[in-house]
């Protein structure tokens, strides 16, 4: 290559005629080009920074930005002052600013059943358990009953997450479990005597099934039934819109319903009504997004989030007037408080109202 | 507004794409130092510098709409301000250093991967190396304001603890910092 090849490909870069490798081969250059050390001191660095930020096309801090212009309170509402230094500091409001209380979101709630009817309620510092036939521990280890005197053989337990829930188990055979909000997984506590390991489910969960010879592990949902042999899953059978999705990862699953069947391979995914199964490719990142700690959504219409967030944040939600039909994409902690959701929204002329009934039940009215 | 420090990375550019200005604002005061000093190396000359990443926010706010859903925003700002540096360098003439330079490296036999997973990979390792090259004060100062970004349950698995453990030492420490961090960072703007 000679001076003049070399400035062509700068010119062929900038007009998108180079071959994938001529653009990597320019890539590679820069980003090792001139890498040893600079000689202007942080200070200077610091200096040019506050330069910059004065031209910057925003208006500059110090404006008051009333961040509940969407938000009004009604008697019903509860009003408090805010003592959490947490909500204050994540939306700097002015001091007399008249707000409604803020919804946290779900943690780890769940209540398991015995064979026996009796009912447990899991500790919320904890985030799931282990079942063996002989006992039932947390995951760290600590014991929640011992059965090795009693001779039980296999028994039925129902592990269960009210609306902002969620909850771990780890079954007899390995296989790990996490169970969404709104949910219940039916399992027995041994599966040595049976030809297959079968567990119920209704609402959501994601699965890492363990390998298994020659027992599939079999799922069954309200519209349909998934068999495996061990593989990464998740089944959503919330049946918003009455349909099933299950989504897999890793492995191979077959998925039946009512009257159809289908096999998936990783990235793809099930949509199961009572007519007919559809297979899709996945949007991996998304559909698992609940497992990994995130609210996300992508291209999805008002009423879709507002289903998630009711079953997270625990709220009933009703709607006002005539909302577009635009698609909104976002993702968030889980962890967050509902304002920090709703000020994204906010954002694009939805409106909200948050409200309090006499059973302390809360309300979100979502309106243009 | 200090607030914002404790959104995550992907939370700050979802608060941009619809207009949010305190966020706008934390992107910039998280980012600044790191994109800078990689657009003064490449370019050597402060005025350069200067007018290429003012170039570059001011263009992340005015198509903020049209941003990508990125989940890693150092990288699309490294990649933003990488096509506008090579754009500035195609308008050079023949014999400037760029240009020898990349004849050079061309021509000792360097081989480019075009595997696109692989080129991810390499721009990350490239940042992550940006990072760790920072002066003291700057690089804990964005390690900290990334530190939300891990969900409380993944630093709970790294650390072999539970979540709720993980949250109340996070809510004390920051709390701790904040006040600390005030005085270094907030300070300056």
């Amino acid at each position: 290559m000679n001076a003049e090849e070399a400035k062509q490909l700068f010119i062929r870069y900038q007009g998108g005629e180079c071959t994938e490798a001529e653009k990597a081969l320019l890539e590679d250059w820069y980003f090792q080009y001139n890498e040893h050390e600079i000689n202007i001191t942080p200070e200077r660095i610091e200096a040019i920074g506050k330069l910059i930020y004065k031209e910057l096309p925003i208006v500059q801090p110090q404006k008051k930005i009333n961040l509940w212009h969407g938000v009004a309170a009604i008697a019903a509402i509860m009003v408090l002052t805010i003592g959490s230094w947490y909500l204050i500091d994540r939306f700097a409001l002015p001091s007399k600013q008249i707000i409604v209380q803020d919804v946290r979101p779900g943690g780890n709630k769940a209540t398991l059943t015995l064979a026996n009817g009796e009912t447990l309620n899991l500790s919320s510092t904890k985030s799931g358990i282990i079942i063996e036939a002989e006992k039932l521990t947390y995951q760290d280890g600590t014991l929640i009953a011992d059965y090795s005197r009693k001779n039980i053989k296999s028994a039925q337990q129902i592990l269960s997450t009210p609306n902002g829930g969620q909850y771990q188990v780890i079954l007899p055979d390995g296989t790990k479990v996490w169970l969404n909000a709104a949910s219940t997984l039916t399992y027995p506590s041994s599966f040595t005597d049976a030809n297959t390991r079968v567990v119920a489910l209704t609402g959501e969960a994601y699965f890492e099934v363990a390998h298994h010879l020659t027992k599939p592990f079999i799922i069954k949902t309200n519209l349909q039934t998934v068999q495996v042999l061990g593989t990464h899953f998740n089944i959503n059978s919330y049946n918003d819109n009455g349909t099933t999705i299950t989504t897999l990862t890793e492995g191979s699953v077959s998925v039946t319903g009512l009257s159809d069947k289908a096999i998936l391979k990783p990235g793809q995914q099930s949509l199961t009504t009572a007519k007919n199964i559809e297979v899709q490719n996945a949007d991996l990142e998304t559909d698992l997004a609940w497992k990994n700690g995130k609210i996300e959504f992508r291209d999805a219409s008002i009423q879709s989030i507002m289903k998630q967030v009711s079953r997270w944040y625990d709220i009933d939600i009703a709607y006002q007037g005539e909302l577009s039909n635009r698609v909104f994409n976002g993702s968030i902690s889980r962890d967050s408080n509902l304002s920090v959701l709703l000020k994204i929204l906010t954002y694009s002329d939805i409106n909200f109202i948050l409200s309090q009934d006499g059973h302390s039940r809360k309300k979100l009215i979502v309106k243009p | 507004m200090s607030g914002y420090a404790t959104f995550s990375d992907s939370e700050l550019i979802s608060l941009l794409r619809e207009g949010n200005e305190h966020a706008y604002t934390e992107i910039y005061k998280r980012y600044f130092n790191l994109i800078f000093i990689h657009a003064y190396k490449k370019l050597r000359d402060e005025d350069q510098a200067k007018d290429i990443v003012q170039e570059l926010f001011v263009n992340l706010w005015e198509k903020r709409d049209k941003i990508p859903f990125v989940n890693n925003p150092a990288g699309y700002l490294i990649t933003s301000v990488k096509n506008t540096i090579l754009n500035f360098f195609e308008h050079q003439n023949v014999e400037s250093k760029y240009i020898i330079s990349l004849k050079e490296y061309a021509n000792n036999g360097n081989i480019a991967n075009t595997d696109y997973y692989l080129r991810e990979k390499q721009l990350l390792l490239y940042i992550d190396l940006a990072i760790n090259q920072l002066p003291n004060k700057m690089r804990k100062a964005f390690e900290l304001s990334r530190k939300e970004n891990l969900s409380n349950r993944e630093i709970a698995k790294k650390l072999n603890t539970t979540e709720s453990n993980v949250s109340k030492h996070i809510h004390g420490a920051v709390k701790i910092l904040r006040a600390k961090l005030s005085m270094v960072f907030f300070a300056t703007f």
